[in-house]
Formats: C-alpha cells, structure tokens, sequence
C-alpha cells in the first residue's frame, strides 16, 4: 500500500475506514503542564515543538541524547525519534513521573536530577532548550559547562533560551570553538543573531579545552 | 490572544487514535499540521468565525479558536469527534459537530479551514467538495485548503497513504479553488516551514481562495 493511493473505495468513509484500521484505538493523555499549555496557547507549544525538532535534525540519528530541564517531556518523541537512547533530566519530580507516564519507551528514560551540578554519563549530543528561565540568567553559563562535559569530544550541544541571546552566544563561544547561532520567530528558525528575537539557540560543538586556542 | 480558558482548564488533554498514533510514531507530523493551522489563522486574523471541516480530533480547530475568536469543527468520524467534544468540554469559544464534510448546509462564516482533507474525497466528489467550502462563507470570506502534494506520497507512511483517494498537485489544486474563488493565493510547505517556492518540489501544498465565486 505504500507510496500507492487507496484504490477504488466506494465511497469516503470506506476509504477512511482503511486508515482507522491502521491506527489502531490507542489514547494518549498528555501531561499536565503540557495540557494546560495546549489550553492556553498552542502556538507556545507548536514553537517547543519546532525547537525541539530543529534541534534533532542538527544532532542527527543513531546518535545517545541528553536533554536537561526536559520537563514533561513535550519535545521528547521528536529528540527521541531516531535516537539510539535518550535520557531527559528534570529537578521537578512531578515533571519527571509525567514524562515517565506520558513517553515511556526502550530508548527513553527519564530521571529527576540537579541539571546545575549532576553528571549522567557521556552523550553525542546534549540538549537544553530552557536554558534561561526568566528567573535565573546566571545559570546560562552553569548549564552550558554542564552540558559541555557530558558530550563526547566530537559530541554536539544545541542550547536555547528566550530573550537571553547575547549572553547564550558569548558564553558558547567561551566554550567552543564552533558556534553557530540561530534565532527562531514562532516556528521559523533563521540563522544569525537578533537582537530583538524572542527566542535564540546555538549549536556548539569542538569544546575549547583549558589553556588551548 | 483570544484564549479559551475555562474553568476546567485543568483537565488533561486526550488525544485520540489519530495524534496517539501520529505522535508516537511520526512525532514531527504534529508539528506540521498545528503549523499549517497556525498559517491559517495568521491569515485570518482577529474577532473572526470559523469552520474547520474534516477536523479530526480537533487539536488545530484549537488553534484556530485561541487566534481567530471562535472556530467550529465538524468531521463525519463520530469517535474522532467525541474526543474532540471531551477535550473542549465547557468552552465557548469553540465547538465540534459529527456531519458529513459532503453535506454543506449555506452559512456564513468568515473563514473555512481544510486541512488534509481533500485528498480522502473521491475526484468525482471533489467539485461539490469546494462549492460546499464556499457555500459556508460570508461573501468575502477566506478558504484554507492544504493538502499533500502529490509528489510527496512515495515518501508517505502506509497510514498517510491509505485513505488518500485524490491527490493533487499544485496546478490541479489551484485549477480546482479558480473555479469557485475569485482569487487564489498558492503556497508551498516542508516540514513546519510555509514558503512560496517552487510547487512540484512542496511536501504540502495550501491553497488560500478568496470572494466565494456567485
């Protein structure tokens, strides 16, 4: 049936019924947090979304991916997709149970951590795309550095934060040699720097060592 | 932002067999179809009524809820339906109808939404299809119609490609919304991004028709 339309339904409903058939009957109930946002303003939710995925095509597939302050878990079915595993870390316990709930699967696996100071093991790439909450600018650098020792030596990190640009852009590029900044407009990413986007993200990658160029 | 907050803004949302099976196994799918809904709101704009025909569980009439005013969704898949009416439970600003896409009763609103919908009306249907669209629209109103492009469907999943019955390309789609809109406005899409690049080389196409044709 792939890559071939239906043929000769009699009518729309038995051509969609084909569709349902594949579908199947499984419900999903969506977290808490993420169920209020989609009640509030989707197109909050449809911008993660679109980090989120903007993110796992610059990390690429078969790849082990860290994501701190995953939260729910929202983007984790786009950053978990083509991974090989994906671990999601989040201080919220409830957060944490959610996901758990909501996004179980062999290669996700969640945990309630300190994202500041815990250390979870080696990645090839490592993910936060909440980096500066509004309530704490400082901790920019302190998650960058956490995020930079958890990558492998040619491991990448994509890091976002809103309306923390500059800061996010100059302290990657105290870290790594390879910063590419990008600024994102509701689900439109674009690359540079803006001083007015509400949203900007780096991928960084070949981390400067101590003492080195 | 014309929310749609209600008191039982707490309750979880359900998403039902389509987005269940959709967002577990082609996550980014979601993303796309909320993004084509949010192109169409932006083009509709503010203080606005709404129609999303063929509205599934009713996650983008959402969208077009929060942005446009109010938004209205019906779809002829009674289970679909329901979980769209659970999930919107108390809400004024948007509602949801079990009917038949092919039974247009006239109406008037500002603006009709169909997304991926076309492509699952057989081609000898398709003509009273889009006269119904424009039948429900004021006398200036806008008409969203998106589909996927024809040439996107040796890429599409057994379950995208089951149900369609019709697919178009962006000539076709554009020649089929001339004969009932004054005007039409022809955009590409890939992924989440809507452009107006080259047709053939679009994974979805949205066709935006203006002034229902007397």
């Amino acid at each position: 049936m792939s890559g071939k339309p239906a043929t000769n339904p009699t009518d729309e409903k038995q051509a969609w019924q084909r569709v349902r058939e594949i579908i199947g009957g499984e419900t999903l109930t969506l977290p808490p947090r993420a169920s209020s946002g989609l009640r509030r303003d989707l197109t909050g939710v449809i911008s993660h979304l679109a980090r989120c995925k903007f993110a796992a095509k610059m990390i690429g597939a078969e790849r082990r991916i860290l994501e701190l302050r995953c939260g729910e878990g929202l983007g984790t079915p786009i950053l978990g997709e083509q991974a090989t595993r994906y671990l999601g870390v989040d201080p919220d316990s409830a957060a944490i149970e959610a996901a758990r709930a909501a996004w179980a699967g062999e290669q996700v696996e969640f945990r309630c951590g300190d994202v500041l100071a815990g250390r979870f093991g080696v990645f090839d790439a490592a993910v936060c795309l909440d980096l500066a909450d509004g309530k704490n600018g400082s901790c920019i650098e302190t998650i960058l550095d956490a995020l930079a020792e958890q990558v492998a030596g040619e491991g990448v990190v994509v890091a976002g934060s809103a309306l923390m640009g500059d800061e996010l852009i100059g302290a990657a590029g105290e870290r790594f040699h390879n910063v590419l900044p990008f600024v994102m407009h509701g689900e439109m990413v674009r690359a540079g720097v803006s001083a007015d986007a509400a949203y900007a993200i780096v991928v960084a990658c070949n981390r400067r060592t101590e003492g080195g160029a | 932002m014309n929310g749609t907050r209600t008191s039982d803004h707490k309750a979880p949302i359900l998403l039902g067999p389509m987005h269940a099976y959709h967002l577990r196994r082609t996550p980014r799918r979601l993303l796309y179809t909320l993004s084509y809904y949010r192109f169409a709101a932006a083009l509709i704009g503010e203080a606005k009524q709404v129609l999303d025909v063929g509205c599934g569980e009713g996650l983008g009439t959402r969208v077009l809820a929060q942005q446009c005013g109010r938004a209205h969704g019906i779809d002829f898949d009674e289970s679909l339906i329901a979980v769209a009416k659970e999930n919107a439970r108390d809400e004024t600003k948007l509602s949801f109808a079990c009917e038949d896409m092919l039974d247009a009763e006239p109406a008037g609103y500002d603006a009709v939404v169909t997304l991926d919908v076309i492509e699952h009306v057989l081609p000898e249907h398709a003509e009273g299809f889009v006269a119904g669209l424009a039948a429900r629209l004021r006398p200036f109103g806008l008409a969203v119609v998106g589909t996927p492009n024809e040439t996107s469907s040796v890429y599409a999943s057994p379950a995208t490609n089951a149900g369609h019955v019709n697919l178009y390309s962006g000539d076709r789609l554009r020649e089929q919304m001339e004969r009932r809109f004054t005007q039409v406005f022809m955009f590409a899409a890939n992924d989440e991004v809507v452009h107006t690049g080259y047709l053939p080389m679009a994974h979805y196409l949205i066709a935006v028709g203006c002034r229902p044709r007397a």
